[in-house]
């Protein structure tokens, strides 16, 4: 997939682009690992409804364990960007512990939003094909083949202040290529802890509910 | 609340069934225009009942009398509509027997996962493993892939897991409903050993025998209501009489 993306992108966006194979990868993997974890947690909690109706496990830790496999493989690709960033003469070790906690975060907003998805599945499955259009539209306006200062002024806000992927790309990538950008770090472990908080808050209100409507 | 293990006072439990299709579209619609999108369906009814710690009992009724919604309140799986339901203690249940179990692992690997859920410790586990497949009949097949055994030997696992792992407040739904009666001829005594001592047991089954040898007390559920609590033996028999009574008209 790097690829053929490098391959149709190169030209147009990524003339400019320092490392622009390591600067796509980087993009790829984070929004990649957000799709896919989100699509498979938020119909575990429909998926596990036997196992939630007949046995007292907490149903939290039910949707929790979906997420380590999809974890391991989107680290396992961030050693490949790793190696890229060695590659170019980038990597320090400072970035790789400025990097765990940007990890952590994205993993905890992952979470976050999967658990609100989780629940909107119980109450109308057609929640997975709006999703699958919504992930599809981050896609696109996530930073990943082009900057952020290739877009216009109004379009940078947007893709900045609207889309919530788009700080957490730009931070761990900056980290990949030896840089760190600060706003976006701190925007990224607020979004981090905000949307964790807001996903199990939700979720211990409407649980019980949604097992039973599920 | 030391002596007992359940409290329910006037618990009642609703659940809601769809009137049409739901998808996200009609879920704004119906807030948007205020139109109901379900409707209320009444499972139980100011259901008041105490279970004292070490108590025994069995809950009776037909298909659709509220037994599985009210063992699930007690497990506190499902929280009730109205009423109120407190627990001494965190109950270890069995409401179906292939929760938890996995098609394509080993047996004995079914065993550690089976016993995670109900709460088995995988040291223990290990250590109890003969005893495990043994009980359930199942020790020449400890490394045969689950799929491979028929739906009574997996519920002679399931059975078998859960009373070898350690719990004193124990509920149970359908346990028996697969296995032969061999088993639970040989099984008897196992059975027994394992619930008694203490132990508190709220068992559904629409097998009376086995109710009646395992248990003092039942309670009839007729259509959400409790119709009649107190000696098992009796209760039994006024309901299989009341069953003959339907099946005749």
């Amino acid at each position: 997939m790097l690829a053929v993306t490098y391959a149709i992108f190169s030209a147009r966006f990524g003339k400019n682009i320092y490392a622009y194979p390591l600067y796509l990868l980087s993009g790829i993997i984070m929004v990649n690992f957000f799709i896919n974890t989100t699509f498979y947690v938020m119909k575990s909690f429909y998926e596990a409804l036997p196992m939630m109706l007949n046995t007292t496990v907490r149903r939290e830790v039910i949707l929790v364990s979906h997420i380590p496999i999809p974890l391991y493989k989107f680290l396992i690709e961030l050693l490949f960007c790793v190696a890229l960033s060695v590659f170019y003469g980038r990597f320090s070790p400072t970035m790789v512990l400025l990097g765990l906690p940007i990890i952590a975060s994205f993993t905890a907003f992952i979470l976050g939003v999967s658990l609100l998805l989780a629940l909107l599945f119980c109450f109308a499955r057609d929640v997975e094909h709006l999703w699958m259009l919504i992930s599809r539209v981050l896609l696109f306006i996530s930073p990943i083949f082009y900057e952020l200062k290739d877009i216009s002024s109004w379009a940078r806000k947007f893709v900045y202040f609207g889309n919530p992927l788009t700080p957490f790309v730009i931070s761990l990538r900056e980290l990949l290529m030896g840089r760190f950008d600060a706003a976006s770090y701190a925007y990224s472990l607020f979004l981090g802890v905000f949307f964790l908080a807001l996903g199990y808050w939700a979720f211990c209100r409407l649980e019980d509910t949604a097992v039973e409507r599920a | 609340m030391n002596e007992n293990a359940i409290i329910a006072e006037n618990v009642s439990k609703h659940f809601f069934i769809l009137r049409h299709r739901e998808t996200a579209f009609r879920v704004i619609k119906a807030l948007l225009h205020k139109e109901p999108l379900m409707k209320k369906l009444r499972v139980l009814h100011n259901i008041s009942v105490t279970i004292k710690q070490g108590e025994r009992v069995a809950v009776v009724g037909n298909n659709g009398a509220g037994k599985t919604t009210l063992l699930r309140l007690m497990a506190g799986i499902y929280k009730p509509t109205t009423g109120l339901i407190r627990t001494g203690s965190e109950p270890k249940v069995l409401l179906n027997f292939w929760t938890g179990f996995n098609n394509d692992l080993s047996v004995i690997d079914n065993v550690y996962l089976r016993g995670a859920i109900v709460g088995g410790e995988r040291k223990a586990l290990t250590h109890d493993m003969k005893v495990i497949l043994e009980m359930a009949g199942l020790a020449t097949f400890m490394y045969s892939p689950l799929k491979r055994l028929s739906m009574g030997q997996i519920q002679r696992l399931s059975l078998s897991v859960f009373l070898n792992t350690p719990g004193d407040f124990l509920i149970l739904d359908e346990c028996l409903a697969f296995v032969d009666k061999g088993f639970i001829i040989k099984s008897d005594a196992a059975i027994r050993e394992k619930i008694t001592g203490g132990k508190t047991i709220i068992m559904a089954s629409h097998d009376g025998e086995f109710l009646a040898r395992h248990c003092p007390r039942a309670i009839w559920l007729d259509e959400g209501r409790i119709r009649m609590d107190g000696d098992c033996r009796r209760v039994i028999c006024e309901y299989e009489r009341s069953v003959a009574g339907q099946a005749a008209k």
